[in-house]
Parts: C-alpha cells; sequence; structure tokens
C-alpha cells in the first residue's frame, strides 16, 4: 500500500503523463462540441491511457523471479479474452508451480505477441487492449513453451461515453473520499457528503455536479474542478494527495469532466461478484505474485479491474499487498488479501512456507474428520505437531472446557490409577452427566441470548435460564433448540423461551442478536449503511428484519409484582421492514439467499426458523460447530467466531467443512460434536512446543494456553481453597456458573471479565489478563486470595491438621491449587520453603498455596 | 484476544493505514510502547505533538448553580439573581461570584464556558453520564469514562495506573447506578484505580497498596520469591497469555513495591503549608494527591467532589429542609471557599513544577440550577444553561466561551453540549477524533464521540 512498493504499474511518472495532458489540451470553448471533439479524441487517447504501462520493457518486472522451475502445466488466465469496451483491457495471468507446490507468478518472463495488431495489441506486461472488431490471439512465450490465447473484440461504432456508475465511482471508492473518515462520514467533510462507500450512487452524482450550483465541476476549465484539484493536490485539501495529476484515477475524472460530467444512473448494471486470480497462493518468504481482479456484472459481462479495485491484507505479518495487486509474502504464515471493487469483496487465501527439504511429513489420521484435515494442513505447511498431553494436562483441560471447574485430587488419582485404555472418553461421557456441565453450558448460553434482569423482570430472566438449562441437561439437537426460541410467542409461564423476544429491544435488535448468534454473522453496520467489509447492504438487513416485525410485546397483567414481564405476541397483519433509504416497505428475503413467497397472515418467523435449520443453510451449522469449537481451543476455524464473511475465511476450511457435515448429519447434536472434538488428537496435544510448531498460533497444532474465564476460575478458587463466595441479589449457596446474569455485583466476577449481556458478541467476554486482576489477587483487602487461604477453616488449614510430611504436603498443595502433582524440581522447591520455616508450617502451607494460586497454572488453562 | 478491522482505512491525512487501534497484544495490560509508537507513526496519536499529556477532571457532585458562581446576573430579579454579588477578576470585564476571590486572581489562566446544556433528563446521572464519557446510555448500553478511552489509547505512562478516581467513584446520586465512571467495553484493564481512602485522615493509606509494608513485607517479599520460583519452572512454552500473564503481575509487583510508586500516594511527603493551601479536607487533599499522581505519570486524574448528594455539605443546592438541605450559608462557609481554595491551589501549584503547560484542569458538573429561587430560597436541577471551565495546557485564560439570556435561562450564543468538552481534551491531547476508532461494544470501530472539539479553546484558533 506504500508508495515504495510501487513497481508494476507507473501511473504516476512524468513521461506517461505527458502525452496526455497535451492530448487534452484540445480547445473547447462550445459546449455542445465537447463530447464529439473528446469522443474522437478518445480513440487513440484510450490507447495510452487504459491499456496499462505501455512502456513496460523499461519497467523492473512486476514479480520476483523465484530461483525454481515450472513443473506441469502454465497456465493462462482467462483462458479466453473477449472485450467489448474500448476502455476497458484485460490483464493475462501467466501461472506456473514449481514441483513442491510453491505458486510461479511468470507475467514478467513471459513474450507476449498479438497475431493481429489491428483488431487487439498486448504489452510487455500482459494487458490486452481492444482495437477494432475482430478475431485474434495472443501468443506467450513463456520457459520454453509456447501458449496461445483467442481473442474477440466487440466493439460499438460510437466511443462510449464516459460512465458515473462504473468509471467515476471506483475512483471516487479506490481514493477513498467516500470512506467514513472523510466525506462518507455521516455529517460529511467540510460540506462537501458522499454516501458512505458508495452505497448511494444517485445522492453522489448529485453532490458531485449539482450541489453548491456545480462549484465543484468546472466544465470551462475543466483541470480546475474542485473534485481535481483537491485530491490531486493544485488546491489545498485537509484529506492531502489521494491520487495525482496524470495518474489513471485523475484522466479518468478528468475525461469525464470534460464530456460534460454526464450521468448513467438509470444503467442498472451492477457488480454482482468480484473474483481474484488466482485465489490462493503458495510463496516463499519474500517472493511476490500478482493478482488480477476480476468483476462480474448482473449481466453476466466481465471486466478486468485489478486497476480500479482496492486490495488489501488482513494480517501484513504474513503478506502484504500494493494497490496494484501485488503481493509480497512475509513470515511463514497464512492469511488472506481482500479484494475491493466498488462495494463487492473477495478474497485470496495466502499460504507461505519455508523450503524445508528435511521435513518429515506426519502420518494423516485417515479415519478422523478432525485430525485428518488439521494434519494435512500442518503437512502442507511443514509443521510437525506437539504430542498427545499427559493425563493430568488432558484431565484439567477437559474438565475446565467441559464443566467449569477444575478436578479435585480423588479424581485425578482416580484417573491416574484407571488402566483402561479408553479412559479419557470414560471421563468425558462422566462430565457430560455432571450438573456442573449444565451450569457451565447454560451460563454460556445465558450470555450469547443476553438474559439480563437489567432488561426483563427476575421471574422472566429465572424461567429464561430454566428453559435454556433443560434444553442442556436433555441434550436438545441445537436445530429444535433454536426453532423453539424463534417460533415462542406467549408469556413466561405458557413458553419460556419467549423471554428471548422480550429480551430485544426491538426488531432491529432482533435482526442483530439472532444473526450474529445462529448465523456467526455481525449486520449492524448494515442497518444505517452498507456493511464495510462484506456485501451486505441495508436491503439485506430489513429484508431479514421483515421476518420479525409481526413480533411485539405487552405486559403480562398477571405479574403486577414483577414490571418487565412480557407476552410476546405475534400480529400475523403487521408489514414489512421499511428500508430506511427508500422509504418502501423491504419483502423478507433470507440472509443471502432468496424472497421467500409466505402466505399472508402466517407468521413469517417460522419461515426463518425453518430456513435456518434446514442441512443446506449455509450459516447455521458451520458458524455454531466453529463456535463450540472456540470453547476448546483459544480461537473458532473462523475467528472471531461470530464475523463471519467472505474477507474473513477459515483457518482450515476442510475442517469446518468436515465439522458441519458431520455435524448436520448428527442431528445437530451438541454432545456428539463435543465429543468429538475433545477425543481427537487435535484436542488432546500438549501445550509444550515443539521446535517445528513454536511459532504457530493458528493452525492447531498444539494447545495454546489460555486464561480461565470469570466463573470457572472462581468456582476453582473456591473449590481449591474451600472457602465460599457469598453472591448478593441470588439465592445462597449458586456457584459463580449458576449465577442469573451480569448484574451481580461481584469484584472478582467483573475484573475477570464476566459480560453484562449487553452485547450479542462472544467478545464482551474479557479472556485478558490485566494489572488490576493481579492487584486483586495480591493485595490483602477484599483480595480473592490472600483472605482466602488465611481463613481458618481453609484447605492451608486442614491439610497442616493432617499432619502430612513435606513431600505429601506439597502434593496435596498442588493438586488442590492447579490441578496437578508437582514436578520433582516443583516439588523441591515448596518442600524448601516449609523446611526454611519449620516452626510456622500454617504460614508456610498458606504462602505456597498463595503462590500457586497466583501462578499461570491456576489461571490459565495449558 | 480482540481483532479488529481488516482493511486498511485511508485517512484524511493523506496516508492509507490502519485505522482502528490494533487490539492484538496491546489490548491488554495497556498499551505496549511499541505499539504506541506505531500508532504515532501512523497519525492517529500524536502524543509528542499533543500539548496536552494528561488530565485531571474535578467533578462538582450535586452541581453549583450557574447562577451564584461563574455566571452572574446582577441586573436580573432579586429571585433570579440571588443573594450573592460578583466580583471582578484579573481580566477586565469578566466577573465571577463574590466567594472566588482566589480564582478572580487567576481569570486569566481560565477559560469560561457559559453556554452548556444537555438534552436528556435532569438528574444528577444523566449529566454524569454526559461529562463522564460524552453520552447519556442505558445499562444495557454502558459507555465508558474518559479516563478508560485515555488508558486505553495511550496506556500506562508509569507504574502508575493511567486512569485514576480520587478519592472514590461517585455513589448513591438518587436514580441508579450508571455514573459514567466505568471502563465498560474497553474492559477492566483500564478500570479507574480507585483509593476508597480518604487522603485527608491523619491515617490515610491505601489498603490494596499496603501489603508490601510494615510487619506483612517481609512475608510478602518471601511469597514473591516463591512465586518467582514457581512460575519460572511452571514456563515451558511462551504464549500470549502467559506473556499477558507476567505482564500483569509484574505491572502489580511495581505499583505495589517500586519507591516511585509508593511515593506519589504518600502525602505526608508535602511541607504542611502545601497541605494547608490546598485546604484539609478530603477535596482540598484529593486535589493535592491529583497532583502527585500526575508528576508520578498517571495520564487521567477524577476528583470526585462529593461522593453522593445526600445528607452532607454539597452543590445540590435544593433547600428542602431535609436530606437535601443545602443553602446559600453552605455555599458561603464551606462550598465556595473550598473550592476556591484547593481549586486554586492546584492550578498554581501545577503552574510551579511546570506541568500546568501539558495538564489540563476540567471543572465540570451535571447541570445548572434553576433560574427562579424555589420558595424555600434554594434552587433545583437545571440542564438548559450552566457554567463549566477548563485551564491548562494550550487552553487560551482569560475567555469566555458561549453566553446565556438575561435570567441564564437558556444559551444565546454559541451553545455547547458536553460531547464538545470530551471532544475538546481528546484533541488537546493529540487524538485526531476524525481517524481514531476504538473497538466499540461488539468490537465495532467507533469514534470516540460524536462532537466536534472547540477550536476556540485553544490558543493560535
Amino acid at each position: 500500500m506504500k508508495s515504495k512498493n510501487m513497481t508494476s504499474i507507473p501511473l504516476d511518472s512524468t513521461r506517461f503523463r505527458q502525452p496526455l495532458v497535451r492530448r487534452f489540451a484540445i480547445p473547447q470553448t462550445v459546449r455542445g462540441a465537447i463530447a464529439v471533439l473528446v469522443a474522437a479524441g478518445l480513440v487513440t487517447l484510450t490507447g495510452s491511457l487504459f491499456a496499462g504501462p505501455i512502456q513496460a520493457a523499461e519497467n523492473p518486472p512486476a514479480a520476483t523471479p523465484v530461483a525454481a522451475v515450472p513443473a506441469g502445466p502454465i497456465l493462462i488466465a482467462p483462458a479466453t479474452v473477449s472485450l467489448n469496451h474500448v476502455r476497458q483491457p484485460q490483464s493475462l495471468q501467466v501461472l506456473g508451480q514449481t514441483a513442491d507446490g510453491f505458486s510461479l507468478d511468470l507475467r514478467s518472463q513471459a513474450q507476449f505477441r498479438s497475431a493481429d495488431p489491428k483488431v487487439a495489441t498486448v504489452d510487455g506486461q500482459g494487458w490486452v487492449q481492444p482495437v477494432a472488431t475482430g478475431q485474434t490471439q495472443i501468443s506467450i512465450e513463456v520457459a520454453g513453451q509456447s501458449l496461445a490465447v483467442p481473442v474477440s473484440v466487440t466493439l460499438s461504432d460510437a466511443v462510449p461515453l464516459f460512465s458515473f456508475r462504473h468509471e467515476v465511482m471506483p475512483v471516487v471508492s479506490k481514493a477513498a473520499c467516500n470512506s467514513g473518515a472523510c466525506h462518507g462520514y455521516s455529517l460529511g467533510k467540510n460540506g462537501f457528503k458522499l454516501s458512505l462507500r458508495g452505497a448511494d450512487p444517485a445522492q453522489d452524482f448529485l453532490a458531485i455536479t449539482k450541489e453548491q450550483f456545480g462549484r465543484r465541476l468546472n466544465l470551462q476549465f475543466p483541470q480546475e474542478s474542485l473534485v481535481l484539484a483537491k485530491p490531486n493536490g493544485t488546491t489545498p485539501h485537509e484529506g492531502g494527495i489521494r491520487f495525482k495529476a496524470g495518474s489513471l484515477s485523475n484522466e479518468l475524472l478528468l475525461a469525464w469532466i470534460r464530456q460534460g460530467a454526464p450521468g448513467d444512473l438509470a444503467d442498472t448494471r451492477a457488480v454482482a461478484s468480484v473474483r481474484l486470480v488466482p485465489d490462493r497462493l503458495v510463496l516463499l518468504p519474500g517472493q511476490k505474485h500478482q493478482l488480477q481482479m476480476i468483476a462480474t456484472y448482473t449481466d453476466g459481462s466481465q471486466r478486468d479491474v485489478t486497476r480500479l479495485g482496492i486490495f488489501s491484507a488482513n494480517n501484513t505479518q504474513f503478506a502484504d499487498v500494493t494497490e496494484e495487486g501485488l503481493v509480497t509474502a512475509g513470515d511463514a504464515g497464512e492469511t488472506a488479501i481482500v479484494g475491493r471493487f466498488e462495494r463487492t469483496f473477495t478474497a485470496a487465501s495466502i499460504l507461505v512456507l519455508q523450503p524445508d527439504s528435511a521435513f518429515v511429513s506426519t502420518p494423516v489420521p485417515q479415519d478422523h474428520l478432525i485430525d485428518r484435515p488439521v494434519v494435512e494442513k500442518l503437512n502442507r505447511l511443514k509443521i510437525t505437531p506437539s504430542p498427545l498431553a499427559g493425563d493430568e494436562e488432558f484431565l484439567r483441560r477437559v474438565y475446565l472446557d467441559l464443566i467449569g471447574l477444575q478436578p479435585k485430587p480423588e479424581e485425578i488419582r482416580a484417573f491416574l490409577a484407571e488402566t483402561a485404555t479408553q479412559k479419557r472418553a470414560a471421563v468425558v461421557d462422566s462430565l457430560f452427566a455432571r450438573p456442573e456441565f449444565v451450569d457451565h453450558w447454560s451460563l454460556k448460553w445465558g450470555d450469547l441470548l443476553q438474559n439480563s434482569r437489567n432488561v426483563v423482570s427476575q421471574p422472566s430472566v429465572y424461567m429464561f435460564r430454566e428453559f435454556l438449562r433443560g434444553a442442556v441437561a436433555e441434550n436438545l439437537p441445537l436445530d429444535e433448540f433454536v426453532r423453539r426460541i424463534l417460533k415462542s410467542r406467549g408469556g413466561i409461564v405458557d413458553d419460556p423461551a419467549s423471554v428471548y423476544f422480550a429480551l430485544s429491544k426491538d426488531t432491529n435488535d432482533t435482526v442483530e442478536r439472532a444473526t450474529q448468534v445462529f448465523c456467526g454473522v455481525r449486520m449492524l453496520c448494515a442497518r444505517c449503511h452498507t456493511h464495510p467489509l462484506e456485501n451486505w447492504t441495508q436491503a439485506d438487513y430489513y429484508g431479514l428484519a421483515s421476518f420479525f416485525t409481526q413480533v411485539s410485546t405487552r405486559p403480562d397483567t398477571r405479574y403486577p409484582q414483577a414490571p418487565n414481564t412480557k407476552i410476546v405476541q405475534v400480529t400475523p397483519t403487521a408489514g414489512f421492514a421499511i428500508h430506511p433509504r427508500t422509504g418502501q416497505p423491504q419483502p423478507p428475503h433470507f440472509l443471502g439467499g432468496n424472497e421467500p413467497t409466505i402466505p399472508a397472515g402466517a407468521d413469517r418467523r417460522e419461515a426463518y426458523a425453518n430456513w435456518l435449520t434446514s442441512a443446506d443453510n449455509p450459516f447455521f451449522a458451520r458458524g455454531m460447530v466453529n463456535r463450540i469449537w472456540s470453547y476448546f481451543f483459544h480461537r473458532g476455524i473462523i475467528e472471531p467466531v461470530d464475523d463471519v464473511r467472505s474477507t474473513n475465511p477459515p483457518i482450515n476450511p476442510a475442517l469446518l467443512d468436515a465439522l458441519t457435515r458431520d455435524f448436520i448429519d448428527n442431528q445437530f447434536d451438541v454432545r456428539h460434536l463435543m465429543r468429538m472434538i475433545v477425543l481427537s488428537d487435535t484436542y488432546q496435544r500438549t501445550s509444550v512446543a515443539t521446535e517445528s510448531n513454536r511459532r504457530d498460533q493458528q493452525n492447531f497444532s498444539r494447545a495454546i494456553p489460555r486464561r480461565v474465564p470469570a466463573e470457572a476460575l472462581l468456582d476453582s478458587l473456591i473449590q481449591a481453597t474451600g472457602v465460599n463466595e457469598n453472591f448478593g441479589g441470588v439465592p445462597g449457596g449458586f456457584r459463580a456458573a449458576q449465577l442469573p446474569d451480569g448484574t451481580v455485583d461481584n469484584q472478582f466476577l467483573s475484573l475477570f471479565g464476566k459480560p453484562q449481556r449487553m452485547d450479542a458478541c462472544e467478545c464482551e467476554r474479557d479472556r485478558n489478563s490485566n494489572m488490576l486482576q493481579a492487584l486483586h489477587f495480591l493485595g490483602t483487602s477484599g483480595s480473592s486470595i490472600g483472605s482466602r487461604v488465611t481463613n481458618p477453616n481453609a484447605r492451608p488449614a486442614v491439610l497442616v491438621n493432617q499432619k502430612l510430611n513435606d513431600e505429601q504436603l506439597a502434593t496435596e498443595l498442588h493438586l488442590w491449587s492447579i490441578a496437578r502433582h508437582p514436578r520433582p524440581d516443583e516439588a523441591a522447591v515448596v518442600i524448601e520453603y516449609l523446611k526454611a520455616n519449620p516452626d510456622k508450617r500454617l504460614e508456610a502451607t498458606q504462602d505456597i498455596m498463595w503462590s500457586l494460586l497466583n501462578s499461570r497454572g491456576f489461571l490459565l488453562v495449558d | 484476544m480482540l481483532h479488529l478491522g481488516n482493511e486498511p482505512v485511508p485517512v484524511c491525512h493523506g496516508v492509507t493505514r490502519r485505522s482502528f487501534l490494533q487490539a492484538g497484544s496491546a489490548g491488554l495490560a495497556g498499551l505496549t510502547l511499541p505499539a504506541l509508537l506505531n500508532r504515532e507513526s501512523a497519525g492517529a496519536v500524536d502524543e509528542k505533538r499533543a500539548r496536552i499529556r494528561n488530565c485531571i477532571t474535578i467533578f462538582l457532585v450535586g452541581s453549583p448553580g450557574h447562577l451564584d458562581t461563574w455566571d452572574m446576573k446582577p441586573e436580573a430579579p432579586a429571585e433570579v439573581r440571588g443573594k450573592f454579588r460578583p466580583i471582578e477578576t484579573n481580566v477586565p470585564g469578566i466577573e465571577i461570584c463574590e466567594h472566588f476571590p482566589l480564582m478572580a486572581r487567576m481569570m486569566d489562566k481560565v477559560a469560561l464556558i457559559r453556554s452548556l446544556h444537555h438534552k436528556t433528563g435532569a438528574t444528577h446521572e444523566n449529566g454524569q453520564r454526559w461529562m463522564m464519557t460524552g453520552h447519556d446510555f442505558n445499562a444495557d448500553s454502558i459507555k465508558p469514562h474518559m479516563g478508560a478511552a485515555i488508558s486505553r489509547m495511550f496506556g500506562q505512562k508509569s507504574d502508575l495506573p493511567a486512569n485514576v478516581i480520587l478519592p472514590s467513584p461517585i455513589g448513591n446520586t438518587g436514580a441508579g447506578p450508571l455514573h459514567g465512571q466505568t471502563a465498560a467495553y474497553l474492559g477492566s484493564a483500564h478500570e479507574p484505580f480507585f483509593l476508597n481512602s480518604d487522603p485527608a485522615r491523619p491515617d490515610f493509606k491505601i489498603a490494596d497498596l499496603e501489603v508490601a509494608q510494615g510487619p506483612s513485607g517481609a512475608r510478602f517479599d518471601s511469597r514473591r520469591k516463591l512465586l518467582g520460583q514457581i512460575d519460572s519452572l511452571q514456563k515451558r512454552t511462551e504464549s500470549q497469555s502467559g506473556q499477558m500473564h507476567d505482564s500483569a503481575y509484574n505491572g502489580a509487583f511495581r505499583l505495589l513495591t517500586s519507591p516511585k510508586a509508593k511515593a506519589a500516594f504518600d502525602l505526608k511527603a508535602e511541607p504542611d503549608s502545601v497541605r494547608d493551601r490546598y485546604g484539609r479536607n478530603t477535596f482540598g487533599q484529593s486535589c493535592l494527591l491529583a497532583r502527585r499522581m500526575i508528576e508520578g505519570g498517571v495520564r487521567y486524574v477524577t476528583v470526585n467532589h462529593f461522593e453522593t448528594v445526600f445528607n452532607l455539605t454539597c452543590w445540590d443546592m435544593h433547600a428542602d429542609g431535609g436530606g437535601l438541605n443545602n443553602t446559600y450559608l453552605d455555599y458561603e462557609r464551606h462550598l465556595c471557599p473550598q473550592f476556591d481554595l484547593a481549586f486554586t491551589a492546584l492550578i498554581e501549584d501545577l503552574s510551579q513544577r511546570g506541568l500546568l503547560e501539558e495538564t489540563v484542569v476540567a471543572v465540570l458538573s451535571e447541570f445548572g440550577r434553576t433560574p427562579q429561587l424555589n420558595p424555600r430560597g434554594g434552587r433545583d436541577h437545571y440542564p438548559n444553561a450552566w457554567t463549566n471551565f477548563l485551564v491548562g495546557g494550550n487552553i487560551r485564560g482569560g475567555q469566555v466561551i458561549g453566553s446565556t439570556d438575561k435570567t441564564g435561562s437558556r444559551p444565546v450564543n454559541n451553545p455547547i453540549e458536553p460531547p464538545q468538552i470530551l471532544a475538546s481534551i481528546y484533541h488537546g491531547m493529540g487524538i485526531n477524533l476524525d481517524t481514531t476508532m476504538l473497538p466499540g461494544p461488539g468490537e465495532r470501530p467507533i469514534r470516540l464521540i460524536e462532537a466536534e472539539p472547540i477550536r476556540q479553546l485553544f490558543t493560535g484558533a
């Protein structure tokens, strides 16, 4: 993105600009003659203006050649070229592959030649420019091979006018004039407001051509138009220089103004999709590769928009990209390059690998639907996974992940003593049967569905909580669970699931909550403007809203003592949601899908719920599988889990696909999915890195430690020390995992990030560590650890009373505090501390427990 | 782990950059230095160019009547102008209440804003939320305190926390718990650190910081050593969460044990003459402590002038004869002199130490008070007009921004709303409000504030 990286297309070079300026300097005084003159001039003009870098031979090559020879076939993309617009040239990609699978960009080594330059020309970088209607072919000589691409040119007799929608709008977007920080800001900038990211071309056409008496355009002296002089720096511009005089952007705008700034708002052709070619690259660190961006329009036509689209890198550590789409690989790893043209997105996955001839592939477990794609991926990445964790590491992890509690010493001992080969499977099944399993997972659903006394009455919260607990306890299939919620109606006794709707502020809130939790898609942005990172528009948003506009609530008079107890009612005659920009009712349509025919008077939520939970729904099963996966690892396969979009691709698509398929095949059985995950080798790997996977944090090659969540941390602390916590406002004896919502005033839980349930986002739970937490653990006043370990009835006092020897005491303290035996060096440190304080055994024991509970071993899940 | 927007968003300053603050490693125990430098070079935050590096907010809980303090209307009828008379200040043409004689002598440093108003309810909490966060909000959409946002933006400058509230957060002021003094969605790392201890008491100490001292100090030391040994044996593979854990504990240990951090809280180190100058009361000593905090490297200090409005002498002058029985007599005898003494001591002290140049002191309140005296001779809540003021940094003193009508009932020119005050402070601290985004609820990148700075406040404007 920095100009220093601009090597391929010298849009701003002086030698390129000069001739253009001369050509444009045609005297134009008679308005009516402008179009004719320019159109006449453009026939020759476009040859240089749009055919890309005609001086290619003088340019450095676009991509650094790799010291490797292509093996296998060389591909030209596209395989055939069809051109029908004089200003829309097409680039040719010349793609090869090394024997070990690295991508090769061979364009700069290739020799291009047009068989008939009167039909189409080609430059040294493979840009094919139409000249006249006819057929020809481009031959390509590369790496000793001869290839050819047929070219068909169909040009209209008249040179088409410059298009506001298809030539000016892309320039405005590429220069970011319409971004949120600039004129796309809701209040505009300096009196000039554009629709955010070009959502509304009609509005933008007015703003550019008509507002302020048209002073933004100067048809007399086009170069003095503010829309040119500001962004190209001729006139001071608070937003700085957006493009240079002479650049493609500048020349397009200028030519459009010279033609009298024609509008083509009636043209309904729109971009239907965009793709990057190739969509997958495997590169060496430092290697470069050009991407090509192709837009497909609603009428089926295609257009090479490499020079008008916007490229960006998801993670520049692994790959960066220039404005022109030249990728440079960084560190070994994986990321995506996002391409955007107008408001449509796409992504190409970039894999950066070190050449490692000594790498020995890990045998692929062919029959395991998780381990197979994970190991296949690791083999491609040349990463050797860590071995399986020992019994204690596994046991603590699976306890915390499944029931939100550490195992007790007797449970650890029993597990270690067990000799059955299937003992890990057996312990997992036993955890499913534990009451804490219900607490742990209904807490999670309570978070996601935002059950809270801030919004609904206490009876409502408890009834909904019971509904969630029941669903977890009976392992209600997830599709059925969600259907019950989405079709619920009535009061809290009639149908406790109805509290879901009572928790919504309004229809929009329901749309956002339902889409984020059940589809993993964040729609909030599209409420007010086109989503900045995905193809969703306001029409998509309000199309979803129309499924829910029949829902409303009224007070449930059966609970006079509990205001905010509501009855959820469905009004069959209620209309559709109103699209705020058009002011028209927006018929319901499924996310990324079609408009269903729903009989008048039917509950439209049923159509939605049935669409959502059908086996071929692209979001639901996939989103849920991804989300549940993330509860057992440090990340989802897509991360963030509730931000699924084309520009945020899964780290291992095969893994996500396999899990999704399996989840659907098993009737959305959550426990089946969880069992599959926790008994996979992938989950059971140790957190200790190998030399090979030390730097990998993305591909599940080992366990990545996570901070224990607030409730599990507090419940484990209580179990370890034997000292309870009293929560206000709930029945006595509640564990942290059993709390009905986030309104409970507890310093420990709020410091450690218990969500307040203000948002449907998984991110509301803070999993970070910070200084105030550490102070809370270390301090004395109100300290959770300090006062607990010194309590006369706490674990240290109990253990000291048992008259254990030093070794036994060290072991017991470790088992209670961090749920594993000490290693010999760890035991030695503790024993030494005990020996150094012979007359203060209780205090020393308290100190040891204090230290263990402040250590990583307690605060993190390995 | 937070992960914000993926697309590099071009900004209005010529370069293309990632405009969302990348959370990454910085999201946690505050921002790391490299991340901050990175951000500075990106242009969103220019701490070096910023004239204001620190902020002290003095929050007048209960809220003084503007007609009785800094927007007097001596020509108005008696039931409007109240009991007090204006006096001249060292800036010709600016007059303030006779009970602020010390402040009158430093009016050349003060920028008065007389056209403040807000448009939501007249509870204390509405005003607190506006002034502490720049938004009004409900329990289901809590917004972060400005100090928390500053902490999130800049991180810690020293061993002390970045964001401190003295002496304690606002407690019960009548209408619920939402006072706008929490970190909200910015995460508990940025919660304000507060004393919960009265710095005016002779035995003043901060319990959380006392563990490392006195007889228990030796035990704390040995526990700390033991924890160090245990932790180093447990560490087998480095991980991000492990590093975060270490950095949290290192920060806490530094705060507990570093002599500099400890000294910052030690009011006994101040000569009696200085402690007297600020006033030997909770507010005065809190202002003194605020200066020590700023010296020690805290970026944002909030001094709450009173924790509640009930059953104590405070600015909430309803004169209701009951739990809210503050009157002119209380203003005259206690409140105005207490404020005058501490506020001017703070400004003088900061100025003498060269800190006023880089520290803005904002004196803020929830609302004004009714132009008409109530039947008991008090005044009630009035969000339609009031006066607050700023001093320090590149704030241009000796000026009045905006004005109210003849009875102080509404702004007549340049009406200002609370978010503009916050926008001005952010702007002064070098934050480009157009290009800086914070992760909002649901990680949605949002602007710090939807308002423009008051350019007129600053020198050179």
